[in-house]
C-alpha cells in the first residue's frame, strides 16, 4: 500500500530525515516511536502533504501512484488520512458544515453521489456513536474552546468518518489522560481493518498496551535504526532509547 | 470650442438645474432647508486627500464621473423580474425603491398593522406634513459633507417608516432600492425618514441593489429617530454591482432606554462610503452596531462611524471585520465622542480584517475621544491573513483550496453574521456571503 524509499528531506536547508525506507501493507499497523526531534512528525506531515518540507531525495509510492505528486487534498480523496497531534481551532467554522464538505468532497472524488442532509446526519450518528463523541460537539465551531482529549477525540471521529485507506496518528495519545487514552485507543481498534493501514506515531510506549502494532520501527536521528514486532515497544519501554541511539552512532 | 470638464463647475451647474425642477410638494421650511444646503454647496468645495477624513476614500474616482439628477422613472421592471429575488420573496411589508422612487406596483404593503405608516417620502408630504417638518433635517449635526448636501437640497423622494408609540410590527419591513434602466451617469438622491415612537418596536431591512451594469451614483440619508424606549433592528445590505457607486448616511437619534442594533453588510460597487454617525439624546440608550464588508480587487470600501455620547449611562458597540481581495481598498474610520457630562458611558470599538492578497490594504483608524472620567471604553483593531495550518487543516480533509478558504472566511465573519436577530435575514447574509466567497475564489 505504501513503499517509501530512500526517503531524504530537508527544512530549510537542515536534513531531518535520511535514508528512511518503510513499507506499510494493508492490514497492518505499525508503530514509529522515538525521542523527541527525531523527525516523526516530519514523516507524518510529509505524508499528508504539508508544505514547508524539501523531499531531496528518495520515493513515496502509494498505491502504485507517486505521492508526492499529489496536493494534500488529492491525497485525502485517495484515502490519506492524518490525525494531528496539535488539531488546530478554527473559531467560527462550523463543525457540521466542514464534515459535510468533507465527507461529499470525498465522495465526488471517487464519483458517489453527495449525501444529502438527512443520511449525512445519519451517518454522523453512527459514527460519534462509534467513538463515543459527544454530539454537542458538533454544535461548537471546529476544536474551538476543545479541551486536549476532545480535540484528539474529533480526530479519531473524523477518520471513523472518513474510513480512510491509510491512516497516520501522530502522537495521538500526548496530552491524554488514562480514560481517553483509552477512548482514543477503543475507536482506533474499532477502525482497524483488513484493507486499512495505520501508522502509530508516538514517544511513549503507554499507547500501545491499548493498540497492539504489528510492527515497531524505532527512528532516531532522522533514521529507522530498527525494526521489530511488539517486543520491541516493551524494549524500549525498559531500556528507554539511548541504547539505540548510540547503536547507530556507532 | 470643448471647456475642460471640472467636477465642481459640473456639480454646481447639476444642483443649479436640480433646483428649477419642481418637485410637486412644497413647504417653507423645507424650501429654506434645501436653500441652506445649496448655498453651502455652492460656497464650498469637494474634500480632497488633504481633508483627514477623506483621505484615503479615492473620491476622484467618483467625481471624474458627470453624475446627473435623474428625473422622473422610466423604469419597467416587474414583479416577474424580482421572481428571483429571495429577499423580495421573504413574507414581508416591502417597498420598493427604483433609482430613488418609491414604485407602488411593486410595493407590497397591505395590512400594515395600525399605527404602521410605510409610504414614499412624497406621499408622506402631503399626509404627514407636520411630523416631517418636526423630524427631517433634525437629526445629526450642522451638515457640511459635499454630497449630503446635495441629497439635502436636491431630493424628490425617498419613504418615510413611522411606527406609533407602543406598536410592534409583526414582520420585517423592506426597504428595497433597486437601481436599473437608465443609461451611465445618473445619480439618485432619495431621503429617508424612520420614526419609531415611545415603546415601538421593528425590524427594518434596507437593501440596496442594482439589476443592470449602468454607471450611476446612489446618495442615501437616512435618518432615523428613536423616541423612549423604542427597539429597532436595522440591516443593511449593500449589495449594488461593480459599475455603482455608493454613498450613503445614517444618521440615529436615540431617546432614553431606546436600542439600535445595526448590521451592515457591504459587497458591492465600485467605490462606496458609508457614514453612520449616532447621538445619544438621554440616558440609558444602547446603540450595537456590526458590520461585514467583502472588498474585491478594484473595490474601495470606506465605513465612517462616529459615536457621540453626550449623556450619560449608555452604550455603544462598534464590530466590524472586513475581508479583503486583490488589491481591494478598506477604510474603517471609528470615532467615539464621550463628553465631559457622560459618566458610566460603556464604550467599544473593535475592527478586525483579513487580508486575503498581498496587493489588498486597508486603513483603520478608531479614535477615542474621552472628557468623562468615569467611563469604561475601549477599542481594538487587527490585521491578519489567513492561517496556513487552518488552510492545511481543511485540505488534509479533502477540501480544495477554494473551498477551504471559503469556509475560514465565512467562519471569520460568523461572529457578527450570528448577531442578526432575524433568522431570515441571517440565511439571506449567510448564503450571499457564500456566493460572493464562492464567487472570488473560483478565480485561483
Amino acid at each position: 500500500m505504501l513503499s517509501i524509499k530512500g526517503l531524504k528531506i530537508a527544512v530549510e536547508n537542515k536534513i531531518i530525515l535520511h535514508d528512511l525506507d518503510l513499507e506499510v501493507g494493508a492490514g497492518e499497523v505499525h508503530a514509529i516511536m522515538g525521542p523527541n526531534g527525531s523527525g516523526k512528525s516530519t514523516l507524518a506531515h510529509v505524508l499528508a502533504g504539508r508544505d514547508g518540507y524539501d523531499v531531496t531525495e528518495g520515493d513515496i509510492i502509494y498505491d502504485g501512484k507517486n505521492l508526492l505528486e499529489m496536493n494534500v487534498e488529492q491525497r485525502a480523496r485517495k484515502g490519506i488520512f492524518l490525525a494531528m497531534q496539535y488539531p488546530v481551532e478554527l473559531p467560527g467554522v462550523s463543525t457540521l458544515s466542514f464534515l459535510k464538505a468533507s465527507v461529499n468532497a470525498m465522495r465526488s472524488s471517487i464519483g458517489e453521489q453527495e449525501l444529502d442532509a438527512v443520511a449525512f446526519m445519519k451517518l454522523i450518528r453512527s459514527k460519534a456513536k462509534l467513538v463515543g463523541m459527544d454530539e454537542d460537539i458538533l454544535k461548537r465551531p471546529i476544536n474551538t474552546g476543545f479541551s486536549g482529549g476532545e480535540k484528539k477525540r474529533n480526530e479519531i471521529f473524523q477518520m471513523a468518518l472518513l474510513e480512510p485507506r491509510l491512516a497516520i496518528l501522530d502522537e495521538t495519545d500526548s496530552g491524554l489522560d488514562i480514560d481517553a487514552l483509552r477512548v482514543v485507543a477503543d475507536g482506533v481498534n474499532s477502525l482497524r481493518a483488513d484493507d486499512r493501514g495505520m501508522i502509530l506515531i508516538t514517544h511513549y510506549q503507554r499507547l500501545l498496551k491499548y493498540i497492539e502494532p504489528d510492527f515497531v520501527h524505532v527512528l532516531a536521528g532522522g533514521r529507522i535504526v530498527k525494526s521489530g514486532d511488539k517486543t520491541l515497544a516493551q524494549e524500549l519501554e525498559n531500556r528507554g532509547y539511548s541504547w539505540l541511539e548510540a547503536e547507530s552512532a556507532a | 470650442m470643448s471647456v475642460a470638464y471640472e467636477p465642481i463647475r459640473h456639480y454646481r451647474e447639476a444642483l443649479a438645474q436640480g433646483l428649477k425642477g419642481s418637485s410637486g410638494y412644497s413647504y417653507p421650511w423645507l424650501e429654506k432647508q434645501r436653500q441652506v444646503a445649496a448655498s453651502r454647496f455652492l460656497h464650498q468645495s469637494f474634500p480632497t486627500r488633504k481633508d483627514e477624513d477623506w483621505r484615503y476614500s479615492g473620491i476622484d474616482r467618483v467625481l471624474v464621473h458627470p453624475f446627473l439628477p435623474a428625473g422622473e422613472n422610466v423604469s419597467t421592471l416587474t414583479e416577474e423580474d424580482l421572481r428571483h429575488d429571495v429577499l423580495y420573496q421573504l413574507d414581508a411589508y416591502h417597498l420598493v425603491l427604483i433609482n430613488g422612487i418609491p414604485v407602488p406596483a411593486l410595493s407590497r404593503l397591505d395590512g400594515l398593522p395600525a399605527g404602521v405608516h410605510i409610504m414614499g417620502m412624497r406621499e408622506a408630504m402631503v399626509q404627514f406634513p407636520d411630523l416631517l417638518a418636526a423630524r427631517l433635517g433634525k437629526t445629526g449635526q450642522d451638515e457640511t459633507q459635499m454630497f449630503m448636501l446635495l441629497n439635502r437640497a436636491l431630493f424628490d423622494d425617498g419613504c418615510l417608516v413611522y411606527i406609533e408609540a407602543d406598536c410592534v410590527i409583526d414582520k420585517p419591513i423592506v426597504l428595497n432600492h433597486l437601481t436599473t434602466g437608465l443609461p451611465d451617469n445618473y445619480m439618485f438622491l432619495p431621503r429617508n425618514l424612520v420614526v419609531l415612537g415611545a415603546g415601538a418596536n421593528a425590524a427594518l431591512i434596507e437593501r440596496f441593489g442594482s439589476t443592470g451594469p449602468s454607471t450611476c451614483f446612489n446618495i442615501v440619508l437616512t435618518e432615523i429617530s428613536l423616541e423612549h424606549g423604542a427597539v429597532l433592528d436595522h440591516y443593511r445590505i449593500q449589495e449594488e454591482s461593480r459599475h455603482t457607486f455608493h454613498m450613503s448616511r445614517v444618521s440615529l437619534q436615540q431617546a432614553a432606554r431606546s436600542r439600535y442594533e445595526g448590521t451592515s453588510i457591504t459587497l458591492g460597487s465600485a467605490w462606496s462610503r458609508t457614514e453612520f454617525n449616532a447621538r445619544f439624546d438621554e440616558q440609558d440608550a444602547v446603540c450595537l452596531t456590526n458590520g461585514i464588508y467583502v472588498v474585491d480587487d478594484g473595490q474601495l470600501m470606506d465605513f465612517h462611524v462616529d459615536i457621540e455620547h453626550a449623556v450619560p449611562s449608555c452604550v455603544s458597540r462598534e464590530r466590524f471585520k472586513g475581508i479583503l481581495l486583490g488589491k481591494g481598498r478598506a477604510v474603517f474610520d471609528g470615532h467615539v465622542k464621550v463628553l465631559q457630562d457622560a459618566q458610566q458611558t460603556d464604550a467599544h470599538l473593535s475592527n478586525t480584517n483579513l487580508l486575503l492578497e498581498p496587493g489588498a490594504e486597508v486603513d483603520i483608524k478608531p479614535q477615542l475621544e474621552i472628557y468623562a472620567d468615569d467611563v469604561k471604553c475601549s477599542h481594538g483593531t487587527s490585521i491578519a491573513q489567513l492561517e496556513p495550518e487552518q488552510l492545511f487543516y481543511l485540505q488534509s480533509r479533502g477540501l480544495d483550496i477554494k473551498q477551504a478558504k471559503q469556509m475560514l472566511c465565512l467562519g471569520f465573519v460568523s461572529e457578527v453574521l450570528e448577531t442578526c436577530k432575524a433568522q431570515v435575514v441571517m440565511e439571506y447574509v449567510g448564503s450571499l456571503l457564500q456566493r460572493e466567497f464562492l464567487k472570488l475564489f473560483s478565480d485561483g
